[in-house]
């Protein structure tokens, strides 16, 4: 990992949190594309409220700014995988940190779709008419963003799943890594 | 892109691709984005939903809806 990407995001994260992010980033393979194409700002929070309702976390595509909420509930994991039956990928965490790090995941999703736009708008685009109808998780459901967003979570940490019961969304998320350069790797 | 919408015709999820599109591309007019907001303003949306569309940090939406606990 290069130096700069860490003092970019140690001005934000605690140490502790900056090496667990650095930790993740590596695992992914994303480290250096992180360093080409870095986020605006990465913060960890208590809590994000929309309209006083806590969500997970969100990424900005204007600013490129990513914010994590460390808030969750025994409902946020712990689930079974059934397709469209489960909330979100984040959902099937074992537990609550692993929840935290899949929804880091998913926001880091949204970072490669934005970094996307500047690299090839016109595949942006195509992954904006793609169906979400086949997403795995009613999250996927609500947006064509949300739908790369859990579709790249779903790649990271339910690959087979993802090719058995989205193969466009496997598919599109094949094709937009390759365009980006990037080789993910399977976290399990 | 479809030179007039009528968004009231179209899905949240429409709206919120619609929005992130435009805005990329430095397409979206004002006129067009208050008429979005306006037409959101009338709806139920699921807050995760919310999130997907404050994508693009626009100030009113941004500041009104989301509020960061640290």
């Amino acid at each position: 990992m290069q130096p700069l990407f860490a003092q970019q995001i140690e001005s934000v994260l605690s140490s502790d949190e900056t090496l667990a992010f650095l930790q993740i980033c590596d695992e992914l393979g994303l480290g250096t594309f992180l360093v080409q194409c870095p986020l605006t700002e990465i913060s960890l929070v208590s809590q994000v409220l929309i309209d006083a309702k806590a969500v997970n976390g969100f990424y900005n595509y204007k600013t490129q700014e990513l914010e994590i909420s460390l808030f969750r509930t025994a409902q946020d994991f712990g689930h079974l995988y059934r397709k469209q039956r489960i909330w979100s990928i984040s959902s099937l965490a074992l537990n609550a940190k692993a929840s935290i790090a899949r929804t880091l995941v998913h926001e880091l999703g949204h970072h490669l779709h934005r970094v996307l736009w500047d690299v090839d708008s016109t595949m942006f685009r195509q992954t904006m008419l793609i169906p979400t109808t086949d997403s795995l998780t009613q999250y996927g459901l609500l947006s064509a963003q949300e739908h790369f967003a859990e579709t790249f979570a779903a790649f990271v940490f339910h690959r087979v799943e993802l090719f058995m019961d989205d193969s466009l969304g496997y598919a599109m998320m094949t094709s937009v890594l390759a365009r980006l350069g990037l080789e993910i790797k399977e976290l399990l | 892109m479809i030179a007039q919408r009528n968004f009231k015709l179209l899905s949240t999820a429409e709206i919120s691709s619609y929005l992130l599109e435009t805005s990329l591309a430095g397409d979206l007019k004002k006129a067009e984005y208050d008429e979005i907001m306006l037409e959101l303003g009338q709806r139920e949306i699921h807050p995760e939903a919310l999130a997907s569309l404050v994508v693009l940090g626009e100030p009113e939406w941004y500041a009104n809806r989301i509020e960061l606990v640290r």
